[in-house]
C-alpha cells in the first residue's frame, strides 16, 4: 500500500516536473540533513554532479541546494571544507541518481566528528588513596604517588574542542582535604583555557 | 523496489513453512525477545499468560535473548510487554532502568502473520526491547545574583546560564538530568560581571539515596558582589 502510494507520488511528481519546467531543470530539491557536530561556520558541501556548493550555517538541522535536480540527474556530495573544530565528516546516502525515493526518503545526511583534546589535572600533596576527580559524568580515581606528596598528573577523558569542562573534587582521602583551582574552562584548539591544579593538605574541619 | 521484493519473499516463506509441516504435527511459533543493555536484575516480560525473567548478561553490553516457554498457535495474538507495564516501559523493570520498544517489528502481532528477520527460515516471532538507565534531575537555587549572567556547568555534560534579577531571589536553575550511577560536579564556567559565585552541594553521584529522593535538587550557589 505504502509502496504503491509512493510510486504514484513519484509518477505525479515527474509529470508535474516535466510540465512545469518544459523538460529543463527538475523539481527535486536536494536536501541534506545535518545529523550533528556542526557547531560553527565552515562546513561547505559540494555536489560533484553539477558543481554547486552550499555553506552550512552553525547549528542548522538541514540545508537545501538551490539548483533543483531532474529525475536521473546524478548527485554526489562531498565536503569541500569543514569547520575548524571538526576532525572529519561522513556523508550517508550522498551519491545516487535523483528520484522521489533518493531525494525524499533516503535523504542524504552529514555527521561531523568534533576534534577532542586531552585534559590533565596536576595534583600536589596527595599522600593516600581516596581522591576522586569528576568532570561531570567522567569519574577518575587518583592513585597516590610512590613518594607521598609528590606531584602527579591525572588524565581526564578528552574534551571536545570549544566545549566546556569543569573538574570538581568528588572525594578526598580520609585524612586530607583537597581543593581545586582553575577547574573550569573551555577547550581551545591549543589546549585547555585553564590549568587545573588540585592541592591536598591536612584535613580541614 | 525494496517493498516489491518483500512481499513475494513473505509469500514464499509462508508457503515453505506450510510445506515443512506436511500437514503433520501442529506448528507453533516460539516468541523470542532480544533485550539490549540490561544492566540490573528485575525485568519480567509477559505475553499470552506466560512470563519470562530477563537475566543480566555475563558480559555487560551484550544483548540477552529469551524465549517464552510455550510457542503460539498460528493466528494467536501476542503482545510482549513488561509485567504490569506497557511497550513504553513501566511495570516490572530492571532496577534503575527502563526498557521500552518503539521500532519494528512491533511487540504485538499475530503468530504466523508477522514478518520477522528469521521468518524466511524459521517461524519465530521476534520482538526487540532496549533498556536505558533512568536519569534524575540536577537542580538548585542561586542567591545574591542581582545583575549579570552566571554560567554553571556539570562538567562537559550540560550547561545553564542564569540572568541576575533585582526582583527575584532565589533564582532556580536546572542542569541536564544525570543517569543512575553517574557522577556529577557543578562548577562555575563564567562568573557574572561584578560578582563572585561559589557552589555548595554540587558534587556527588546519582546513587540509591539520590534516586529515592528523586534526584539532587539542593545545589546551592551563593553570589556576592566583588569588593
Amino acid at each position: 500500500m505504502k509502496s504503491s502510494t509512493l510510486y504514484a507520488g513519484a509518477v505525479l511528481a515527474c509529470a508535474l516536473g516535466l510540465s512545469a519546467c518544459g523538460g529543463g531543470s527538475g523539481d527535486l530539491p536536494l536536501t541534506v540533513s545535518i545529523a550533528g557536530g556542526v557547531t560553527k561556520e565552515g562546513l561547505t558541501l559540494r555536489n560533484e554532479g553539477n558543481g554547486e556548493e552550499v555553506a552550512v550555517p552553525a547549528g542548522a538541522s538541514s540545508v537545501v541546494f538551490k539548483k533543483y535536480l531532474s529525475t536521473d540527474d546524478e548527485f554526489n556530495l562531498v565536503t569541500k571544507t569543514v569547520p575548524s573544530n571538526v576532525e572529519s565528516c561522513t556523508i550517508t546516502n550522498g551519491k545516487a541518481r535523483a528520484n522521489y525515493y533518493t531525494v525524499y526518503t533516503t535523504v542524504p545526511a552529514v555527521f561531523c566528528k568534533i576534534k577532542t583534546h586531552p585534559l590533565s589535572v596536576t595534583v600536589n600533596g596527595l599522600n593516600a588513596t581516596g581522591l576522586v576527580l569528576v568532570n561531570g559524568a567522567d569519574r577518575q580515581p587518583v592513585t597516590p604517588p610512590a613518594t607521598a606528596g609528590a606531584q602527579v598528573s591525572v588524565p581526564m577523558a578528552p574534551i571536545p574542542e570549544d566545549g566546556p569542562y569543569g573538574v570538581a573534587v568528588l572525594s578526598s582521602p580520609t585524612d586530607q582535604t583537597c581543593t581545586i583551582n582553575g577547574g573550569s574552562g573551555t577547550m581551545t584548539a591549543t589546549g585547555p583555557s585553564t590549568a587545573p591544579v588540585v592541592t591536598c593538605g591536612p584535613k580541614q574541619p | 523496489m525494496k517493498f516489491h521484493l518483500a512481499r513475494p519473499a513473505l509469500v514464499l516463506a509462508s508457503s515453505l513453512a506450510l510445506a515443512s509441516c506436511g500437514g503433520g504435527g501442529k506448528e507453533t511459533y516460539p516468541v523470542k525477545v532480544t533485550v539490549s543493555n540490561v544492566l540490573y536484575e528485575g525485568l519480567i516480560l509477559t505475553t499470552n499468560g506466560q512470563e519470562v525473567a530477563v537475566p543480566v548478561p555475563a558480559k555487560a553490553g551484550d544483548p540477552v535473548v529469551v524465549t517464552f516457554p510455550n510457542g503460539l498457535d498460528y493466528g494467536t495474538y501476542y503482545n510482549v510487554v513488561p509485567k504490569g507495564g506497557t511497550a513504553a516501559g513501566g511495570g516490572s523493570q530492571p532496577a534503575h532502568q527502563n526498557c521500552a520498544t518503539t521500532s519494528f517489528p512491533r511487540e504485538y502481532g499475530t503468530a504466523g502473520q508477522t514478518a520477522s528477520l528469521e521468518s524466511a527460515r524459521t517461524p519465530a516471532i521476534e520482538v526487540f526491547y532496549s533498556c536505558v538507565l533512568k536519569a534524575y534531575p540536577l537542580s538548585g537555587n542561586v542567591t545574591g545574583l542581582t545583575a549579570g549572567n552566571l554560567t554553571l556547568i556539570n562538567g562537559s555534560n550540560s550547561q545553564v546560564t542564569i540572568a541576575g534579577s533585582t526582583t527575584t531571589s532565589p533564582l532556580p536553575f536546572s542542569l541536564g538530568s544525570v543517569p543512575f550511577g553517574t557522577s556529577f560536579g557543578v562548577t562555575v564556567l563564567t562568573q557574572p560581571d561584578g560578582f563572585t559565585c561559589t557552589v555548595a552541594n554540587g558534587t556527588g553521584e546519582m546513587k540509591e539515596d539520590q534516586e529515592k529522593a528523586g534526584g539532587v535538587t539542593n545545589v546551592a550557589v551563593t553570589c556576592s558582589p566583588n569588593s
